[in-house]
């Protein structure tokens, strides 16, 4: 093993260490690995698309949808503390990405969903609190 | 000065168990072919035009991809993506040895970062695998079984060793950034979650808080969700595998079997939440296995020795 090999090594190796650990910021590919490490809260909060068509029907996006990104709790954080410009242009960008793979997308309406996570009924969450925080079409 | 010397004594030792004493080429090759062949695969899985569009759409770039003053044109990104096909391909073959290599890194760079870190928030989906790709990018994979040691043969030059220290160290640093990975992630979950983290329902949480978001929710992931007991042996489960992987760097001959439960974790994780970690599951137990061993079973003759090639 030559010395700028070890270098190298020892360099890529400190990163995927440092970042690993929490130690310095992710720095892609170098990345923190403690995904799911906290306890789970309590409650589920999150943004949801909803989709209106021509005819009146109503669609609700969740995560296989749309860039897993969107729908967590850090994009509705960012979305909720953005200014009326930045959330019309976040609007826009997802009624294009709808109406890219439906055109009978008429307007997009952005909710915001709360429920007890270990509140269920059947399969599903017992109560469902919606509150819409804008739309755009 | 004594402790000088009981580190010194020491080192052989520590060098032989972390995988750095002269080997067989069987592990690099395996591990040449393994790697570069699955980021062949999974680029081949994915539509270029739609990752450029995705990302042209949802731009808002992390870590490395903020380099870019813009979302790349569509023609920039089919150009990396089958670059990333070509030359991964060519460096499974062992073709130009580490420059092939070198060369994969920026495109795979570009559209895996697109893919994973271009929306605003990071996904891991890829990185283990390009981290593999960018540490592995000088060392000496090609020397045997590969199309640069055709090419050698055929120019009438010596074959090179087949046991050396020079194909030992590529699969010994793989080992090594695989135990961190998944060792980082075990350390993570005690430290912000502790104790709680094995609660059943802190497991439970974590699972209806995925399955909830899905339309069609995984009956498997219900199942153990539903079930106090399975969702607690689920978290003991992978907070025992992630702890535990560390253990190959102090006995290599448990590599099999903490590779398995690589395997299992990922695709029961795919299977129940949702979690496609699939290149990831193909590359990390890459290192871990014990190629020589099972390349001796089949009984197929070792190549002549000979000196060490560069590359």
């Amino acid at each position: 093993m030559d010395r700028w090999q070890r270098t190298w090594v020892a360099a890529v190796t400190g990163l995927v260490a440092l970042t690993g650990f929490g130690i310095l910021p992710d720095l892609w590919p170098f990345v923190s690995w403690g995904m799911f490490s906290s306890p789970a809260r309590d409650v589920s909060d999150y943004l949801v698309v909803v989709a209106v068509h021509e005819d009146g029907t109503r669609t609700v996006h969740r995560d296989e949808r749309l860039p897993g990104g969107y729908l967590r709790e850090g994009y509705l954080h960012r979305f909720e503390q953005a200014g009326q410009d930045q959330r019309r242009r976040e609007c826009a960008r997802m009624l294009d990405d709808l109406r890219s793979r439906d055109a009978t997308v008429e307007h997009v309406e952005l909710e915001r969903w709360r429920w007890d996570l270990l509140d269920r009924v059947g399969t599903g969450p017992a109560e469902v609190e919606r509150t819409r925080l804008g739309g755009c079409a | 000065v004594s402790t000088a010397t009981g580190a010194r004594a020491w080192a052989p030792l520590v060098s032989e168990r972390l995988g750095f004493a002269p080997a067989p080429a069987t592990g690099m090759v395996a591990l040449r072919v393994g790697l570069y062949g699955a980021i062949a695969i999974w680029a081949l899985t994915l539509s270029p035009t739609e990752v450029a569009e995705t990302a042209a759409l949802h731009w808002e770039p992390r870590s490395v991809l903020r380099l870019l003053p813009a979302p790349p044109p569509t023609a920039g990104v089919v150009a990396a993506w089958a670059a990333t096909i070509v030359l991964a391909c060519a460096a499974a073959l062992g073709w130009r040895g580490p420059l092939t290599r070198a060369a994969l890194v920026p495109p795979l760079v570009l559209v895996a970062g697109l893919v994973d870190a271009s929306f605003g928030s990071l996904s891991h989906r890829t990185a283990l695998t390009v981290v593999l790709a960018l540490v592995l990018a000088p060392a000496p994979l090609a020397a045997h079984w590969s199309l640069d040691a055709r090419r050698r043969r055929r120019a009438g030059e010596p074959a090179p060793a087949w046991r050396t220290a020079a194909w030992a160290w590529p699969v010994a640093v793989a080992r090594i950034v695989v135990v961190l990975v998944y060792l980082s992630a075990g350390v993570a979950k005690l430290r912000f979650g502790g104790v709680g983290w094995l609660r059943p329902e802190s497991f439970q949480r974590w699972t209806y808080s995925r399955l909830d978001r899905m339309e069609e929710p995984s009956q498997l992931g219900l199942w153990i969700a539903e079930n106090p007991a399975l969702a607690a042996a689920a978290a003991a489960g992978i907070l025992v595998l992630q702890l535990s992987v560390v253990s190959v760097l102090v006995w290599p001959r448990l590599g099999p079997w903490v590779a398995g439960g690589i395997v299992a974790f990922h695709v029961g994780s795919w299977l129940a939440l949702g979690l496609q970690f699939l290149l990831q599951a193909a590359v990390a137990p890459l290192p871990l296995l014990p190629w020589e061993r099972w390349r001796g079973r089949l009984g197929r003759p070792r190549p002549p020795v000979g000196p060490v090639p560069p590359g």
